[in-house]
């Protein structure tokens, strides 16, 4: 089943969206968001190629907003800026500095990848939109751990949020940070 | 692993974090991880829709602050995140020593400062 998850977005999509992220989609596109992103999320589907250029996009919104922002684009997704002194000699403080690259990047993010990234990395990482607990109870089998076991969703949820919990080995701890990457693992 | 630590928001929902941070001299790796493991309000309701409409944890976003070799401040911001796609994670490489590092966890509607080390 979690084989799934090394499929490839366009391979998701083509066996069917999740009712997940369609919903999502809905959402986005009743909202209505900008031309650029109506058009790549109307057939309910994000091709390498127009995550790419999301992407682009993002960078040239960011550095256009502004003089003397720096951006990089980590492979994992996001963005990184950095702020030179073309950009902070314009604010009163680093805080306001700080601020107005949140600002930039919301704005431009919304306009250009944030929905289309969700979607891309979702499907190609989650096709099928598990929820934590199942991905958790699903990881923790895999690894042998017994943490948890027999407790419903919400009690396991309960248990690793529990300050004084300690898992019960570190693949149970990797579980517990990031089961749908830790599964992802697994099944390479 | 230099430190490792785990810590627990409270944003009215709970977010859980975990975050590592290997640091050789001239380089951090910042490794995040988050998971939103308590947005979900029931466990079987249509909890997407409840949260869209009841509280800010229908996306989720990790920020994290540092200051690069050069002295210039930087921010990585990850991707935005369905809740119920639940958890990622990003390594990030630092070029000088993270002089400031911070992870925030968005909600639809508002930041969130953590303090992770």
């Amino acid at each position: 089943m979690f084989a799934l998850a090394l499929i490839t977005a366009c391979t998701a999509t083509e066996q069917g969206l999740a009712p997940f992220y369609r919903d999502h989609i809905d959402r986005v596109l009743a909202d209505p968001p900008s031309d650029f992103v109506a058009e790549v999320l109307e057939d309910y589907e994000v091709t390498d190629a127009e995550y790419r250029e999301a992407r682009q996009r993002f960078q040239e919104c960011v550095e256009d907003a502004a003089p003397g922002l720096d951006v990089i684009l980590p492979s994992t997704g996001g963005i990184d800026v950095g702020r030179g002194d073309a950009f902070n000699e314009r604010f009163d403080s680093d805080d306001a500095a700080q601020l107005a690259v949140d600002d930039i990047v919301a704005t431009c993010g919304s306009e250009t990848a944030n929905d289309i990234e969700l979607i891309y990395l979702g499907v190609r990482d989650n096709p099928d939109a598990l929820r934590y607990p199942e991905a958790l109870k699903e990881c923790l089998k895999h690894v042998g751990a017994t943490d948890g076991e027999g407790l419903s969703d919400a009690e396991l949820v309960e248990l690793v949020l529990d300050e004084s919990y300690v898992p019960s080995s570190d693949a149970a701890a990797a579980c517990i940070a990031d089961p749908i990457a830790q599964l992802r693992s697994l099944t390479d | 692993m230099k430190s490792l630590r785990r810590t627990v928001l409270s944003v009215g929902a709970v977010l859980a974090l975990v975050i590592g941070v290997a640091a050789p001299a001239a380089a951090v790796t910042l490794t995040y991880s988050y998971s939103t493991a308590t947005c979900q309000l029931n466990a079987t309701g249509d909890a997407y829709r409840a949260i869209a409409t009841n509280i800010g944890c229908a996306v989720v976003q990790a920020r994290i602050n540092w200051i690069d070799v050069g002295g210039t401040a930087r921010t990585t911001y990850g991707g935005q995140m369905a809740y119920q796609s639940i958890a990622t994670s990003s390594t990030t490489m630092v070029t000088g020593r993270a002089a400031r590092a911070m992870i925030v966890v968005q909600g639809v509607d508002r930041w969130r400062p953590y303090q992770a080390y």
